[in-house]
Formats: C-alpha cells, structure tokens, sequence
C-alpha cells in the first residue's frame, strides 16, 4: 500500500498495520450520522407527480415533439403549394402577393370553378352539336335546307324588336347554322370545338358560311365575294345590322343554289301586271342569260316610285308565294329582290 | 449490476449525492472511511476521548462543508486534510509538542500495560505496539508525515494537507523510518 518504499519501510508498514486499532466507537458513530440526516443539504422537494429523474426525458420528448409538428406543419404548406403548382395556376411569389402577404385560396378555386362551369358549358354545347350533326347532315343534303334557311330568316326578324331575344336568337341562329353546315363545312366546325366568345363564333360562322356556299353553290361564289369586304364592316356593326346582313347572305346563297331564272320568272310577272295597270308593262325577254335579265329587271324595277304599286308588288308577291310550290321563294319582294340585286353585284 | 454499481459508487459521486440531500449517500461514505480514519487519529494520539471528539469534529466539518464540496480532489485526501488539521489544532489548544503517555479506553497508561519482551505473547504484537509508543517520540511533523505516508498518500499531497514543500516532506519521512527502526533495535536489543 505504501509507496516509494524500502525493504525497511515495508517492514515498518507491516507491523503498523499489525497493530490493530481500535474501531470507530458505535455512540460517535450515531452522533455523526445523526449530524449528518439534520445537516443536510437542503435542496427543492420533488414534485409530487413530476419525479426529478423523468424531468430529462420529458423534456427531451417535448421537444421532439415541438420539431415533429413543426415539420409536420411545412410538410403540408408544401404540400398544398404543389397540389396549387400542378393544378396549372402560377404559383404567386412573395413579391407578387397581396399586402397581406397570405394568398387567398378560396378565391383560387372560385376562380377555377367558374372556369370549370364555363367549359363545361361549351363542351355540352359542342357535344350536342356533334350529336345532331349527323341529322342536320341529312336535312342539309336535301333540297329542304331552303326552309331551314327560311325558318332562320323568320326567327331573326322577330329576334330584331328584342335586342336581348336578338342576342339569344343569334347564339341559336349560329349553332344551327353550324350544325347545318357542317357537313359541308368541317374545317369550320372543327375550329369551332374550343370554346371562344359570341363575336369569334359570328366571324368563324360567316366564313363557314362562305365555305358553304361555295361547295353548294358555285354560281353565288360571285355574290358572296363581293360581300366580302362589308363583312369587315359588319364586324364592327351592331348585332342587329350584322343578323340583318347575314339573312340577306343566306338568301341570296339559297335563291342562287335553287332557281334564279324561275325567281326573275315570277318577280318578272309580277313587275308586269303592276305596269300593265298603270300601262308601263313590259314583256320578258327570256331569250338572254339570266344576269341581264336580272339587270333589266332592277332596272325596271327602281325606276317604280309609286308607292300603290310597290304595295301592290309585295301583296302580289305574298299570295303566288304562298301558291308557289317549285321551290321556297324568299319570305318578301323586297328580300327577293334584294337577292336579285347581290347576284348582279 | 444495478446493485454493483451502486456498491461501487466513488467517494467524490456519494459526497455530491449528499450535495443534494441523499443522507444515505454519506452514511455509505462514512461506513467506508470511518475506522481508517480512526485508526489514523488513535496512531496519531494517545487519549481515546480526545480522538472520538476529533473524528466528530472531522466529520462534522465534512458535512457542514458538503453544500460547497467540489470534486477537485480525492475525498479521502480532503477528509484526512481535514482530520489532520484538527489534530494540530488540538495539540496547539492543548500545547502539546511531543510524547505523551497512551492511554486506553480506562485511561490507563498503554506504556505501562506493554508487558517486556518476555512477557508477549507474539513477538509480531510486541513490534507493534512499540512502533506505536515510538511514534510517540517523533515530532508531530515527522510523525504525520509517517503516519500519511502509511495511508497511501504520495509526498505531494501529504505536502498540501500539511502545508509544506515536497523536499521537507520527504527528509521528515527519512527521518522518521530511521528514528523508528534505531527504536525498536535498540529496544529487541536490550
């Protein structure tokens, strides 16, 4: 036990251990401990329900807790963010948001929703074209489109007292127009599936239009190219000039595609008997081509300034039309001759 | 194994147990340190009253002590710095420089019980009860010095309890050992 030591230490440490001392006596003993259990440091009581030695590891998982929500918690803003990323909206810098600096959602998907509603919509609208394109597609291989037309012309000129009917009659008069032809238009048709505003469907309805009368009437091809340049105007017209200009188009495409020579025949008759009774009549010369037939015929027929037999023209017009049975004759003499005055155009 | 290591808690871990309140800390502490501690003070002293009054003192310093204990060093070198220096303490008090008779639980004087070389019963408890009446005749300083150095304490540290350099501790040692064997030679030579 000792260190450093000599031999003669060593003895001297053996016997000093030898000499066995007495032991710490029993009544010091308890007067120390006694001491001691008074004496004691004096230290904070334990809690009685929160014991010191689980205070480390309570705080420890408190804490863990604490970073566990708050990774939670960016986890989902994430989250959210992407789902907002990928569902196609630009995601809104912090530079770009409102003062308040908190983007409101809600309106996003308001936002979304109207979109949604809107293309819904258009899509249900040129579903159903699709699925009556088929039908129309027959209607229209038949000489009856002419009624059809008639039908349009009519539903209009009522549509024109009412600038809101107008407005609806125009979206109705666009659709069948489309459906109707389709078939022979399905290059427009097909431009017409994303859904656009009114004002496009009119600008792509009337090249439809154009592209219609071309493949059913190559003989009115003349008129509708010189109508060509008011259609520019027309764009920048009401809705009520523009519906009127486009039933003059589509009278002159379905008189030119039926019988022009058969339509002079009749107006013709008509100028005839009028001018016999105030004993300017004229006999037709049926013998030369219909263009100089028609010119004679305008000629004659703006050379009229009496109201009676203007009158007498129209009265005149609506009973053979409604006698007439060759073909659909235009609705009105003045529409008929308006039709006259875009061939020779 | 829990038990295992609780049996063999430090010294220094037991004290700062009793830091913060653990009286059973410091009744397995003194259980440890108690009759060494003892056995140091009866070495150092004859009169067995004296030594009880200065072991309670000792330890009653200890724990007075124990709210501002810091583990700087081994307890057991704090406690017998302690002990030691209620001992000079009481010699100063009692203006006691060198020998004085040993005496027993009765008071009786030790020297006077120590039966003559014929008279033991082992030669071995002879040579140690002489060794403890030879101490007797050291100086304090050369007898402390044995008496640490016997405890297991190194020269510097018997250095710092006594408050003397490590050289003087060293020669008091020297000193004392030849003192202590001329002793017992001449008394088994007579």
């Amino acid at each position: 036990m000792p260190t450093n030591q000599t031999p003669d230490d060593a003895e001297l440490s053996r016997l000093l251990s030898q000499a066995e001392p007495p032991k710490s006596p029993a009544h010091v003993d308890e007067a120390i401990l006694q001491y001691a259990r008074e004496n004691a440091p004096v230290t904070e009581k334990e809690s009685a329900w929160f014991p010191r030695p689980w205070a480390t590891a309570v705080a420890t998982l408190s804490i863990a807790a604490i970073a566990i929500s708050v990774s939670l918690t960016s986890f989902n803003n994430g989250d959210l963010e992407r789902a907002v990323s990928d569902s196609g909206f630009v995601q809104i810098e912090s530079s770009d948001a409102p003062s308040s600096q908190s983007v409101d959602l809600s309106d996003l998907l308001d936002v979304v929703e109207a979109d949604s509603v809107s293309v819904d919509a258009d899509l249900s609208r040129e579903r159903q074209v699709a699925q009556n394109t088929p039908a129309i597609t027959t209607l229209a291989a038949e000489p009856a489109v002419a009624t059809a037309g008639a039908a349009i012309e009519e539903t209009l000129a009522i549509a024109n007292t009412d600038d809101t009917l107008l407005a609806e009659n125009n979206l109705v008069a666009e659709e069948e127009l489309e459906v109707a032809f389709s078939a022979a238009a399905p290059t427009a048709l097909s431009q017409a599936q994303a859904p656009e505003p009114v004002d496009t469907n009119v600008g792509r309805l009337e090249n439809a239009v154009a592209d219609t009368s071309a493949a059913i009437a190559p003989a009115a091809q003349s008129g509708l190219a010189s109508a060509a340049p008011q259609q520019a105007s027309r764009r920048s017209a009401s809705p009520e000039v523009r519906s009127q200009a486009l039933t003059m188009e589509l009278s002159v495409a379905v008189v030119s595609a039926i019988d022009l020579p058969s339509l002079l025949t009749v107006l013709e008759d008509l100028l005839n008997e009028a001018e016999a009774e105030v004993g300017a009549g004229a006999d037709a010369d049926q013998t030369i081509d219909a263009a100089e037939r028609a010119s004679r015929f305008l000629q004659r027929f703006y050379g009229i300034d009496d109201e009676t037999t203007l009158q007498q023209l129209e009265e005149g017009y609506a009973v053979i039309r409604s006698n007439f049975t060759d073909f659909e004759l235009p609705e009105t003499f003045s529409i008929a001759v308006e039709a006259i005055q875009q061939f020779t155009n | 194994m829990f038990e295992f290591l609780k049996a063999n808690q430090t010294d220094e871990s037991l004290m700062l147990r009793y830091q913060q309140g653990d009286s059973s800390a410091f009744e397995k502490l003194y259980q440890r340190h108690k009759n060494p501690l003892f056995a140091y003070l009866y070495r150092s002293h004859v009169d067995l009253q004296a030594i009880e009054e200065i072991a309670q003192e000792t330890w009653m310093a200890v724990i007075k002590a124990a709210e501002s204990y810091r583990p700087s060093a081994k307890f057991k070198t704090y406690l017998y710095a302690i002990a030691h220096r209620k001992l000079v303490d009481f010699w100063r008090k009692h203006k006691i420089e060198n020998l004085v008779d040993r005496v027993d639980e009765k008071g009786e004087a030790i020297v006077e019980k120590v039966p003559g070389p014929s008279k033991l019963t082992s030669a071995t408890v002879d040579l140690s009860m002489d060794l403890l009446l030879a101490l007797e005749t050291l100086s304090k300083e050369q007898q402390q010095a044995f008496l640490l150095k016997e405890e297991g304490f190194t020269r510097q540290e018997i250095a710092v309890m006594t408050g003397s350099n490590e050289e003087t501790i060293k020669s008091r040692i020297r000193y004392a050992t030849g003192h202590l064997r001329r002793i017992l030679e001449v008394q088994y030579a007579d």
